[in-house]
């Protein structure tokens, strides 16, 4: 005991000044993504000659960063547990499909269109879930799997015509009004589970240590599942909006969203392995710079098909400046 | 420089993050030397072997080789020098032959034309492994065929494999059965004739006696004494370990195992597979009772088996709770129905390291703080945590503080905090005071006293006996899975009577 | 001579598979693939993809599924013959000129890996958009080969690439420190880095010898093709989805054979199994659900393999605690 006495004065030295260092970490890692979202504004304005500003652009901006917010609320909770999901751009893509069909094949009504069209993607990720959590396959690769599987169906539904959906019929569903009160009501439903109930809680707990969740009486499966469901259910809410913004269902329907999430969740400082420090807010600042960076650069004039290689920059980027390299070497 | 020495270190320093694992420690090995390690969990003995090993680097300090300036950069690097060790852990890479497994990192010697030349690697493997006197053992076979126990001599192979002029053993025979054991004493006995020195790391003090003819003792990362064959005793070892005597009460004052007949939980005939079959055990109200043995013998294991961590493939584990039976066969049905677990591995299993003490805290207790529609408030969330802190006097800045920064013995406070908060009736403690400090130890015994007469059941597992002897109202002693004996709680008992049915 | 017999018959085991398969699909399709030319392309189709599998193998090895390997393929192609058309350098100016682009990339990629210390998945994630990009800044109409050099990825040039390539990735994985240093990192890295293996001179050198073998890869994607376009958005995974799928049978069937011929089957499988699935009668734009599918039941079980023996070895342990319990209660 004395010589902790000893050295307590040298001790406490050393601690604050760790502690200083946190704190300057925490404030760096809280500050920057909202620098990278102003950045972005600033820039884009100043290469496109205000053009960037312009009504037009931002109502367009607003359009797209509707998708990705509300994508991100789902995906928060998927993140926080430390896992991921490659397959939802294409289950967007499928749910559309299956949307587009039974309106325009099989006439169904649109009440049982929305909702079927919400399920597909539900369904789509619970089977992800369920490939990593009970069968063990790396979530990273087994969704990589079921990204090309959705794929293919998507390239079938589509194989003959794309489906051309008459907008005009349904005004409800492409109304400003109701798409605002839609993305504040699941953004505060979203909220309020995430950082007020054991649902959020649990899967920060997750995603700190599992076998510490399980052991604090968490159901850590039903917990996955239920995450994905929620990310499944966010997804089906786009691509409803999305069908009927659009008009049409194609092959490219719904492609790029899983990586333009991943670009969110990096550029917002969600931290990629869940946990404690998982943000809901980071998340929807991630998905707006995104939106902002995909747009700008396509008014700049750049090659949209450039455009994912300098995604792919930015994100190596992001990762190498934000990864935790504690594991050093052993990283693999 | 006296050339008798082979090892000696001056002032050497360590610190892992606020935690001080070593402070200026001098050691002096000579040849021919068997030197002992000692001292608690946490007390600097491994950090030390690491460094000399180089499988750690030193903060500040010296260390001399032979007279000159030794700076290992690797395990690799130390071997060249004549310095290898053999770990506790297992350190044998699975999917590889023994040969390979002899030879990882070296085997760019056995290259012709830049291929590997296997005859020549498997003949030099056969030998070393004859060598050590396990000539069973072939380069040929695979290391998955091979038992635990073999695996460590491949280890040991390993670490032979450059004849080195100090060998340090690192906690190793604890896990080890006789055959393994005896290897490593005759080991031990070849480098002393040869004139070579050991670093001999181990808890079981008698062993040491045997083993060593010197023993120094650490504690706190501080040298207290070097003892030789004249003044080496069990008590002044211990004694000197622990730093004060052992009278008192350091663990519990009374000796009447009293405990009431009301039965908690019982686990009726329960299998592991590979560690025991049809364990019967009853835990009353009030009762703490202690399992014991080696290591492997199966104890942990059954420590999960009750807290329904892992399945049993018979019987079954019954909870009596508010007269009601409850089969426990996962870990929500255990902690939904007041049961805790401290697990042995704090690190990776009790905590989130990477998270606050308030979460931590309240992660047990989320389902009791939700109400009306399951909201929780961040203001009750931490009023609960605030009060576990202060009833548990966690030394931290505030609950905001990450777990990760506390130092062993809070750590373990924050994962008691955390079950105590659920008002838990039946605790499983697994090694509850494993690397943690004296005073925060004398803090836990005194908790797990008061909770006995608070009418819980505990369940505590443990590899120190006298931990065992000075808490426990009944002892039941495992070997090999199977139930040796069960002991109730006297003062008349001494640590030799069980030792007995251990090894 | 029993080592020689088991290894013999460990490779007869491994080859049964893609023949099994191709005799079921054979029967129901009434015969349709019993001929030498559906054999001949089914085996010609694999060559491609088993060597793109070497150099996912080596990545796994150290458990990196490496992603862009895809879009390095195309790099190799697109880059290597638009450069070879440009300075009419021919044929052997394109071989040399797709492997060097691959070698760089897959040695960037090693360079970056060790740099950063970020999960290898995640980095190759952002590799695969950025190779993606690349070939479109400098030849952005893609490639095209002139018919006459086509000639390589028909039989038996093909033949004779995968027989080297075989060779040559047997002899790296098994018979130098190369391969057992990779092997020793794959198994624990945490012990290879105590015994002093230099885990990032490895890593990297493991990208290297990748890039090699996805240059070679690059070489046949030409010669098969013809013409390519760029890559977009993610299109380059399909590239790699037959040699993804096969990586992870062939290290089921490593149990029984050295991977080099492990994977060459296991790839061989999907193979004989899409081609087969047409000839029952499955519509062509149904061939990636159905390897989708059955890819996910592949790593299911791949992922699961030890699993029925744990349960058979539980259920034999807890018949003996019960006829230990009753001979106790006799007694």
């Amino acid at each position: 005991m004395s010589t902790v006495s000893k050295n307590s004065a040298e001790n406490l030295e050393i601690q604050a000044r760790l502690d200083r260092k946190a704190a300057r970490k925490n404030v760096f890692d809280m500050v920057i993504p909202y620098v990278g979202l102003i950045f972005c504004l600033v820039f884009f304005s100043i290469v496109t000659n205000g053009l960037f500003l312009s009504s037009k652009n931002l109502m367009n901006m607003i359009e797209q960063c509707f998708t990705l917010v509300i994508i991100a609320v789902g995906a928060s909770f998927v993140y926080a547990q430390g896992n991921m999901d490659f397959s939802i751009g294409s289950a967007c893509g499928v749910a559309q499909m299956v949307g587009g069909l039974l309106l325009l094949k099989l006439n169904f009504p649109i009440y049982i269109v929305i909702p079927v069209m919400i399920l597909v993607p539900v369904a789509s990720c619970l089977l992800v879930s369920l490939i990593s959590a009970v069968f063990h396959v790396p979530v990273f690769i087994g969704s990589m799997c079921i990204r090309s599987l959705l794929a293919g169906l998507l390239t079938i539904g589509v194989a003959k015509a794309e489906l051309i959906i008459p907008i005009s019929d349904y005004p409800v569903l492409s109304n400003d009004a109701v798409k605002i009160i839609t993305l504040i009501a699941v953004i505060g439903i979203g909220m309020y589970f995430f950082h007020f109930h054991r649902v959020g809680k649990w899967a920060k707990l997750i995603g700190g240590n599992q076998v510490t969740a399980a052991q604090a009486g968490v159901r850590v499966k039903n917990q996955i599942f239920l995450a994905y469901a929620i990310l499944g259910a966010c997804v089906g809410i786009t691509a409803v909006f999305t069908m009927f913004r659009t008009g049409t269902v194609s092959a490219q329907s719904g492609s790029g969203i899983e990586f333009s999430m991943m670009l969110a969740i990096v550029l917002g400082g969600f931290p990629m392995s869940g946990g404690e420090k998982s943000r809901m807010v980071s998340a929807i600042v991630g998905a707006v710079t995104v939106t902002m960076l995909t747009n700008g650069l396509a008014l700049w004039g750049i090659d949209p098909n450039i455009i994912g290689g300098i995604k792919g920059v930015i994100f190596v980027v992001i990762i190498a400046l934000t990864y935790d390299r504690s594991a050093g070497k052993l990283v693999s | 420089m006296d050339n008798e020495i082979i090892l000696s270190a001056r002032r050497v320093c360590k610190a892992f993050g606020p935690t001080r694992a070593l402070v200026d420690v001098d050691v002096e090995v000579r040849k021919g030397e068997i030197r002992g390690l000692i001292g608690e969990n946490g007390s600097g003995k491994s950090t030390f072997s690491s460094i000399v090993a180089g499988a750690l680097g030193m903060d500040s300090g010296e260390l001399f080789l032979r007279g000159e300036k030794y700076t290992p950069k690797s395990m690799v690097d130390a071997q060249n020098h004549g310095v290898a060790m053999i770990v506790q852990e297992a350190a044998t890479l699975p999917g590889l032959d023994v040969a390979s497994n002899i030879f990882t990192g070296r085997l760019e010697q056995f290259t012709k034309a830049g291929f590997l030349n296997w005859k020549e690697i498997y003949a030099k493997a056969d030998r070393i492994l004859a060598d050590i006197g396990a000539p069973e053992i072939k380069g040929r076979m695979n290391i998955e065929q091979l038992n635990f126990e073999d695996r460590k001599i491949v280890e040991i192979a390993r670490a032979m494999v450059n004849n080195p002029d100090l060998l340090i053993v690192d906690e190793t025979t604890t896990a080890l059965a006789t055959k393994g054991r005896t290897l490593i004493y005759r080991l031990i006995e070849k480098m002393h004739e040869e004139n070579k020195a050991v670093l001999f790391i181990s808890h079981d003090l008698e062993e040491l006696m045997e083993v060593c003819n010197t023993i120094t003792v650490l504690r706190d990362g501080v040298i207290i004494d070097t003892l030789d064959k004249s003044n080496m005793s069990v008590d002044l070892m211990r004694s000197l370990m622990i730093g004060r005597e052992l009278e008192g009460d350091y663990y519990r004052s009374d000796w009447n195992g009293r405990m009431t007949d009301d039965v908690l939980l019982e686990a009726k005939r329960i299998t592991l597979r590979p560690y025991f079959k049809n364990i019967n055990i009853t835990l009353h109200r009030g009762e703490i009772l202690g399992l014991g043995g080696l290591s492997n013998c199966g104890m942990h294991e059954i420590g999960r088996v009750i807290f329904g961590i892992e399945k049993t493939l018979t019987g079954e584990v019954v909870l009596h709770k508010d007269g009601r039976d409850v089969r426990i066969d996962n870990t929500v049905t255990a902690v939904n129905n007041g049961m805790a677990y401290v697990s042995k591995d704090r690190d990776k299993e009790s905590i989130i390291l990477n998270s606050t003490i308030r979460s931590n805290i309240v992660s047990p207790a989320l389902k009791i703080l939700s109400r009306t529609i399951g909201f929780i408030s961040p203001a009750w969330e931490k009023q609960f945590s605030d009060r576990q802190i202060k009833a548990m006097s966690i030394k931290c800045r505030n609950g905001k503080q990450m777990v990760k920064e506390l130092s062993g013995g809070n750590k373990q406070k924050v994962v008691f905090a955390k079950w105590l908060g659920t008002d838990s009736d039946v605790l499983v403690l697994d090694c509850p005071t494993r690397g943690i400090d004296v005073g925060v130890k004398a803090d836990m015994y005194r908790l797990i006293n008061e909770l006995k007469h608070q009418g819980k059941g505990i369940i505590m597992i443990s590899e120190e006996l006298m931990e065992l002897m000075g808490m426990s109202d009944r002892m039941m002693i495992f070997k090999d899975g199977k139930l040796a004996k069960e002991f109730d709680r006297s003062p008349d008992l001494t640590e030799q009577d069980i030792i007995e049915y251990i090894i | 001579m029993k080592q020689l017999g088991k290894k013999l018959f460990g490779i007869l085991k491994t080859m049964l598979l893609p023949v099994v398969v191709y005799l079921l699909f054979g029967l129901l399709s009434g015969g349709r693939t019993f001929n030498e030319r559906a054999v001949l392309t089914a085996l010609r189709t694999t060559v491609q993809p088993a060597i793109i599998c070497y150099a996912l193998l080596l990545g796994m090895s150290t458990g990196v599924m490496n992603f862009s390997a895809g879009a390095v393929v195309c790099c190799g192609s697109i880059i290597g013959i638009g450069l070879s058309n440009m300075l009419g350098w021919g044929l052997p100016g394109f071989c040399f000129l797709a492997i060097a682009v691959a070698l760089l990339c897959n040695t960037l990629f090693g360079l970056l890996y060790n740099w950063l210390r970020v999960p290898g998945m995640v980095l190759s994630l952002g590799m695969l958009l950025f190779f993606e990009a690349l070939p479109r800044m400098f030849f952005p109409g893609g490639g095209k080969m002139t018919q006459a050099d086509t000639f390589l990825s028909r039989s038996p040039a093909c033949f004779w690439i995968m027989g080297i390539t075989a060779a040559v990735f047997y002899v790296l994985y098994n018979l130098t420190p190369f391969g057992h240093n990779l092997r020793a990192v794959g198994s624990n890295q945490s012990v290879a880095l105590a015994a002093g293996l230099n885990l990032d001179k490895i890593k990297l050198l493991n990208s290297v010898v990748g890039g090699l073998f996805l240059g070679i890869a690059a070489i046949l994607y030409m010669s098969s093709q013809g013409s390519l376009f760029c890559p977009s958005s993610m299109s380059s995974m399909m590239v790699m989805m037959d040699a993804f799928m096969g990586v992870f049978l062939g290290m089921l069937l490593s149990r029984w054979a050295d991977p080099s011929i492990a994977v060459f089957c296991g790839v061989l499988t999907m193979k004989v199994m899409s081609a087969g699935f047409i000839a029952v009668g499955l519509p062509q734009n149904w061939k990636d659900v159905v390897t989708g599918f059955f890819m996910l039941v592949v790593m299911a079980v791949s992922a699961n393999a030890t699993l029925p023996a744990k349960m058979k070895a539980d259920r034999k342990f807890a018949e003996e605690a019960e006829k230990e319990y009753r001979r106790a209660i006799s007694a």
